[in-house]
């Protein structure tokens, strides 16, 4: 079963674009390409109990998930890089499981937005 | 100088390490007419700053290598060419760092994920500031060419031959280059003003200076009104010899010019008094006041040997650095 709200708030994320469906995809090329390595970032810096990796590359990728008005995805993010900047990373792998979930949501719909489905 | 385009645009340099952000930041302020360079953390930002002077920084707060902070007090700390509006893109969670922000010599901030009509409006306020700023410095600029220009003959006025006068002689010690100083007096001034009144006299002053700045170089060359009828002319990289036939030649010129004033000519002269040297390499008895001194004396001389000729005096660092008679072209007409 699909989730009723959609990953990606579109009115919103047009607002923040001020309309410009042009710009929207390239954000989202920019994002799709950049996402694998920022989660990479993210995992290695767990992987390592790297603190402040972990705060630095979470703030990279919660930026651009809000600007792409990605809430959910954005949120969860958010919560690792206060674990990072907090150092606790006791619960950042479970965390970083869901953040996985999340941003693949947010690829799928980048994705099926851009072949305009 | 005029650092933003005909439409009153900046050009604007955005430091932002989130590639999504600032691609939207690159592209709403392109559309806003600026022009923008993007780049990825504060390091880069504050390298390419030091080659290109930016008016406007619009700056992302955490950013790898240099943060924004670290960027703004850079920036802060840098002479730069005119003022830098810096503004600061912070997130919401880090709303209490505002102040830390501010402190560190942001003059605005925008929240992030910024909205672009308040982005734009935020340009908006800085571009009037930095209008603001241009239009001041225009104005000083013009105080300031007012400060040292005579008024009747637009040549320099004595202020600033007791700004640049000793700036020059300096420069010549320090290199052990020439520098040549001549002053030119108007013979019988006081005849021209009595016989024809004083606006024929000033008509003279006037056209006196145009021949003057017409035989010196531009760029290197000045003038400045010395007293009533008497004119200074510093030559830098130029020795007493070089400064005596210029002088000559201006000796020359001027007892055959006509000058036209309501329909009538009149006829001058003038006498030159010159100083100078072509290295020397020591301070010693070199003074504003101990060159003009000697370029008076070889002035005065000129007048007690009747006039419309050129004298020169010439310091050499093979003697005793005493100022000593140039023997010289004096020319009688
Ligand atoms: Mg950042």
């Amino acid at each position: 079963m699909n989730n009723l709200a959609e990953p990606i708030d579109m009115k919103e994320v047009m607002e923040i674009l001020d309309g410009d469906k042009e710009l929207l995809i390239e954000c989202f090329d920019e994002l799709l390409n950049s996402m694998p390595q920022t989660l990479a970032e993210i995992q290695s810096a767990i992987e390592q109990g790297n603190a402040s990796s972990l705060d630095e590359a979470a703030h990279k990728l919660k930026g651009s998930l809000k600007y792409m008005a990605a809430g959910t995805a954005a949120d969860v993010a958010y919560q690792l890089k206060t674990m990072g900047k907090e150092e606790n990373l006791s619960l950042a792998d479970n965390i970083f499981s869901t953040l996985c979930e999340e941003c693949e949501k947010v690829q799928d719909f980048m994705e099926r937005y851009k072949v305009g489905i | 100088m005029n650092i933003s385009d005909s439409n009153g645009h900046f050009p604007i340099l955005v430091a932002e390490d989130d590639p999504v952000a600032r691609k939207i930041l690159e592209k709403t302020l392109i559309k806003e007419g600026h022009e923008v360079v993007s780049v990825e953390n504060g390091r880069k930002a504050f390298d390419l700053f030091k080659q290109r002077f930016f008016p406007i920084i619009l700056t992302d707060w955490m950013m790898p290598e240099m943060d924004g902070i670290e960027l703004c007090r850079a920036v802060r700390n840098h002479q730069a060419s005119g003022y830098v509006f810096i503004i600061i893109l912070t997130s919401k969670d880090s709303k209490d760092d505002i102040v830390t922000g501010l402190n560190s010599g942001a003059d605005d901030y925008v929240n992030k994920p910024f909205n672009p009509p308040e982005l734009k409006a935020r340009i908006k306020t800085c571009m009037r500031i930095l209008e603001l700023e241009r239009s001041l410095k225009e104005a000083n600029e013009n105080i300031r060419i007012l400060s040292i220009t005579d008024p009747l003959t637009k040549s320099y006025n004595r202020g600033y031959i007791t700004e640049c006068l000793p700036k020059e002689i300096n420069r010549a010690i320090r290199y052990e280059r020439a520098l040549s100083l001549m002053l030119c007096d108007i013979d019988h001034f006081k005849k021209v003003n009595d016989t024809y009144g004083h606006q024929a006299g000033d008509q003279v002053l006037i056209e006196v200076v145009h021949s003057i700045k017409d035989s010196i170089r531009q760029d290197l060359d000045w003038t400045a009104r010395y007293g009533g009828e008497e004119f200074l002319i510093v030559l830098p990289e130029t020795g007493p010899q070089g400064a005596c036939i210029l002088a000559e030649r201006l000796r020359n010129s001027i007892s055959k010019y006509k000058f036209i004033f309501q329909e009538k000519a009149i006829h001058i002269t003038c006498s030159f008094g010159i100083s100078g040297f072509d290295s020397v390499t020591s301070d010693e008895n070199i003074s504003s006041e101990s060159l003009i001194n000697t370029a008076d004396k070889y002035l005065y001389q000129c007048k007690l040997e009747g006039r419309n000729r050129v004298k020169a005096g010439y310091m050499d660092k093979a003697q005793s650095l005493k100022f000593k008679d140039k023997l010289l072209i004096s020319n009688d007409q």
